[in-house]
């Protein structure tokens, strides 16, 4: 009677026993279960026993944030962001730490973003307006403003981006808890999430990878990628590397720098910033393509230095290189492996695999919402999202993947990053010369 | 030709076409006697006697301080003093200036006289008066003497270092619908003093200095950094200080997306100076903002303006305006119209009005013939004519009696009567070799009983 309600494919792994079971599933059981599950509950344990510790030490840093109210340069470099700048200033008008200065870069603009700028800045709204009139990319734009950032911090920001009140006090507090620390990402969360499937996808993608990923590697040292949307950082240290590099993929790359001049990278959960997601798969597939293309060019290829034991190796470097790489780069490489060993070997049990994988899969997703829910502030909003965990499966396990895979094949072999036209021409043909 | 006569006080006098000018040197020259004149004529070289002359003339009350005025024009004077005149004249060849004169004085005439003691309703009088005699547009002109860059004709004399009320007078005016603007210019002035004269510079947003220099910012391809060029600056050209590199090729290696100010005094780096504009007359720093700005515009007079002046005239002088002749004199029937009904006002008004006869007579005169008498007759009428007011009207009886009539005013015996009797007598002698005056000047003071027949029963004095 029982039996009959199970579906056959799940009576059939039940009969099989483990040791099949984890031939056929190694991938899942190796990668998927230990990484987001396993590491995931055991970092939330370790959090809990230390919460008062870590709550005291907080609220040390923060009286010594305070102490001091250190001058800091909130730095918005941005091309036609024109149109989100005047919401933008009043959002951080609302925020509990006010002692900074904004400066905004125009970076070639053609829209109205110039006369916005320079009215916000007669008004006094805004500190700074400096614009180029030629375009420079992400990177030189970020550097100008660097320049003329008089702040011990500097705030990196997006225009299109919102804040809790809270956000840059909570965002400088690590650099007072830890004089190691040169940088500290914020916690970005997705604020269209309503807009559409895709935006709904990428919300609880970003809870689970942005947010809980990043409290987990920020927790281990190993703490990969301050988002451009919302990070602090020291300005010496900043300084002493020479501020953005070329990118795409310039956040990720001056996380590596940082990390390589000797600071700790630092993520801080309760720095909340909301951002507009793309609500197009289409938007996704190029943002995703121009991301991953930045592992190989950056990990895999600038910074491969650090996976030699050269005078300035540094194991949390290593690591935090190597995971992300390893998590990246291996694991999809390793995903083919896999579907290739499930189609020579056991074509004939196909009507059972997949099921289960999805099965698998689907299970995890929820078990892994569980898990972001206990470390979420949000965690009641976030509740609507729960019906399309399901969907997670296709979405990270498919659609994500051949995207990946996609981009660092075009990467790898041909460099297709240095052709984006996310820079321009006359940036990208001399990073390419120069092999960076 | 002009006729050139000399006075007892040895003023030099012009007379062409019954048109007649003196000549004035000296302010104090001046007097009463120039509103006897169809015009006055500066005839001094020196500029401060001119501008009293001009001053005296233009800002004395009524309208007739708009007579005509020209400059003799073996002077040079600046623009700012010949614009309150009609201008320079050659005393040696001068038609146009007899037309000018007697196209002014006929414009004048149209005008009712006025006696204003509100000072603001004298200066719209005047304004109006002057933009209608003068028959063209009133057209300010730029002018460093001025406060405020433009000069205005006739209203500078009256408002020196008071530009921004005189301003105000012709918006008023033109608001009111006797004036129309043509859009002549935007001015810019002091918050505090109404100056014109300002420095327009770029300051720093910061500390207000305006000792800023304006820097090249550089973009280095390779490395993303940008920067003042200073920063990238060596002694053998450019190198990145983030990277060490060369700069050696711009639009290869490197480019200047914009360019930066940085101030001398603050040391504040920005990118949009704030514009200041300092005031050279009193030292006050305005905003651009702050800076008064003012319309200057070319005027002209309308319908509204027009019919302003002439409003309240006595249809007396509107009916001299259509029958007035070229001689200057009006048919007799008409004249004695006139005089009836200028009997009738004062008999409701209780005005004095006089009654003047001019009689000359020569035996030698009778033997002209009629050609030669009616020539005699217009040039006689003319000389009279030109010492005459617009307001005096003359008619003519016979080539030899003359009767004019000199509405509102009460003494018997008007200085210009006394100059036509000089004058006339002066002309004839040296013209007729006679011991006897030839003239007879007969005054008769207008009342309501006056019987008007009786003063054209003359007898021909030569058959006496
Ligand atoms: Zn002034
Ligand atoms: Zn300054
Ligand atoms: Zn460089």
């Amino acid at each position: 009677m029982l039996e009959q309600l199970i579906p056959e494919y799940i009576l059939y792994w039940n009969a099989v026993g483990i040791p099949k079971f984890i031939r056929v599933f190694w991938y899942f059981v190796l990668f998927e279960f230990t990484r987001y599950i396993i590491i995931d509950y055991v970092v939330f344990a370790i959090f809990s026993l230390t919460k008062n510790r870590r709550n005291k030490c907080f609220a040390q840093a923060r009286q010594a944030l305070f102490n001091e109210n250190p001058f800091v340069s909130v730095i918005i470099p941005g091309k036609n962001e024109g149109k989100h700048l005047f919401k933008l200033t009043k959002s951080l008008d609302e925020q509990t730490f006010s002692n900074f200065e904004l400066i905004i870069v125009d970076d070639g603009s053609d829209d109205e973003t110039p006369t916005i700028g320079k009215n916000l800045e007669q008004l006094g709204l805004i500190d700074k307006f400096i614009r180029n009139e030629m375009r420079g990319g992400k990177a030189s734009a970020a550097n100008l403003a660097l320049r003329f950032s008089k702040g011990k911090y500097i705030v990196h920001l997006d225009a299109d981006c919102s804040f809790d009140r809270d956000a840059i006090e909570n965002v400088l507090i690590p650099f007072f808890m830890d004089s190691k620390i040169g940088a500290v990402g914020g916690n970005v969360k997705v604020r269209n999430y309503k807009d559409s499937l895709c935006a709904k996808l990428q919300a609880i993608e970003y809870l689970k990878t942005v947010s809980v990923g990043r409290i987990i590697t920020s927790y281990l040292g190993i703490y990969k990628i301050i988002s451009g949307a919302f990070g602090a950082f020291k300005k010496e240290a900043i300084d002493a590397i020479g501020g953005w590099d070329i990118g795409p993929g310039l956040d990720g790359d001056i996380t590596v720098k940082i990390r390589k001049s000797g600071y700790k990278v630092y993520f801080e959960p309760s720095a909340i910033c909301l951002t507009n997601a793309p609500s197009k798969f289409k938007v996704l597939t190029k943002q995703r393509l121009r991301w991953d293309k930045s592992i190989i060019r950056f990990r895999v290829r600038k910074h491969k230095d650090v996976y030699f034991p050269t005078a300035n190796f540094n194991w949390a470097t290593f690591f935090s290189l190597t995971e992300n790489v390893f998590y990246n780069v291996v694991l999809d490489i390793l995903w083919w492996i896999y579907i290739i060993d499930i189609i020579i070997n056991y074509s004939g049990s196909l009507q059972f695999i997949i099921p289960m994988n999805f099965t698998l899969y689907f299970v995890m997703n929820y078990v892994q919402m569980s898990s972001i829910s206990l470390f979420s502030e949000r965690s009641k909003e976030e509740r609507y999202l729960w019906k399309y965990v399901g969907l997670m499966t296709l979405y990270t396990g498919t659609y994500l993947r051949i995207v990946r895979t996609a981009a660092y094949y075009k990467e790898f072999f041909f460099k297709r990053s240095f052709e984006d036209p996310w820079n321009p021409y006359k940036s990208s043909i001399q990073a390419k010369r120069a092999g960076l | 030709m002009f006729n050139v006569l000399r006075n007892s006080d040895s003023a030099k006098e012009l007379v062409y076409q019954g048109v007649r000018l003196v000549l004035v040197r000296r302010v104090t020259e001046l007097q009463q006697q120039w509103r006897d004149y169809n015009g006055l004529i500066i005839d001094t070289a020196i500029e401060h006697e001119a501008k009293a002359i001009v001053e005296a003339v233009r800002r004395a009350k009524g309208i007739e301080s708009l007579i005509p005025l020209f400059i003799n024009d073996i002077q040079d004077f600046p623009r700012e003093l010949v614009c309150h005149t009609d201008g320079f004249i050659d005393t040696q060849h001068q038609e146009n200036v007899a037309h000018k004169t007697i196209a002014i004085n006929k414009r004048l005439a149209q005008i009712m006289v006025k006696d204003s003691s509100n000072f603001d309703e004298e200066i719209k009088y005047k304004t109006l008066g002057f933009i209608y005699s003068r028959n063209q547009i009133f057209a300010p002109f730029t002018s460093r003497v001025s406060r405020i860059g433009y000069h205005f004709p006739l209203l500078s004399l009256y408002y020196k270092n008071e530009e921004k009320t005189l301003l105000k007078i012709l918006e008023s005016l033109e608001k009111q619908g006797y004036i129309a603007k043509t859009f002549r210019d935007h001015i810019h002035l002091c918050k505090s003093c109404d100056s014109n004269y300002l420095n327009f510079k770029e300051i720093c947003s910061s500390c207000k200095s305006a000792d800023i220099q304006a820097r090249d910012m550089i973009h280095h391809f390779v490395c993303a950094h940008v920067a003042p060029e200073n920063d990238f600056k060596t002694e053998d050209g450019l190198s990145c200080p983030k990277c060490d590199k060369h700069l050696r090729h711009i639009g290869i290696d490197y480019d200047k997306p914009s360019s930066i100010f940085s101030c001398n005094s603050c040391a504040n780096e920005f990118q949009n100076p704030e514009m200041q504009a300092s005031c050279f007359d009193c030292d006050t720093d305005n905003t651009l903002s702050e800076l008064l700005q003012k319309t200057i515009g070319d005027y002209s007079i309308s319908a509204h303006g027009e019919q302003w002046l002439f409003d309240m005239q006595s249809p007396l002088k509107k009916q001299i305006e259509t029958s007035e002749i070229d001689d200057g004199t009006i048919p007799i029937s008409i004249f004695k119209v006139l005089l009836k009904q200028e009997v009738k006002r004062i008999l409701t008004t209780g005005i004095t009005s006089q009654f003047v006869t001019i009689q000359y007579e020569n035996a030698q005169f009778k033997t002209l013939n009629e050609t030669m008498q009616h020539a005699l007759k217009t040039e006689i009428a003319e000389i009279i004519r030109s010492y005459l007011l617009p307001s005096d009207i003359m008619t003519v009886q016979d080539y030899n009696l003359f009767h004019i009539f000199i509405p509102d005013t009460k003494n018997p015996y008007p200085e210009r009567i006394e100059h036509i009797d000089y004058n006339l007598n002066k002309l004839l002698n040296d013209n007729i070799k006679k011991e006897k005056s030839p003239i007879t000047v007969t005054k008769t003071a207008l009342n309501s009983n006056t019987k008007i027949d009786t003063l054209f029963n003359y007898k021909d004095l030569s058959q006496c």
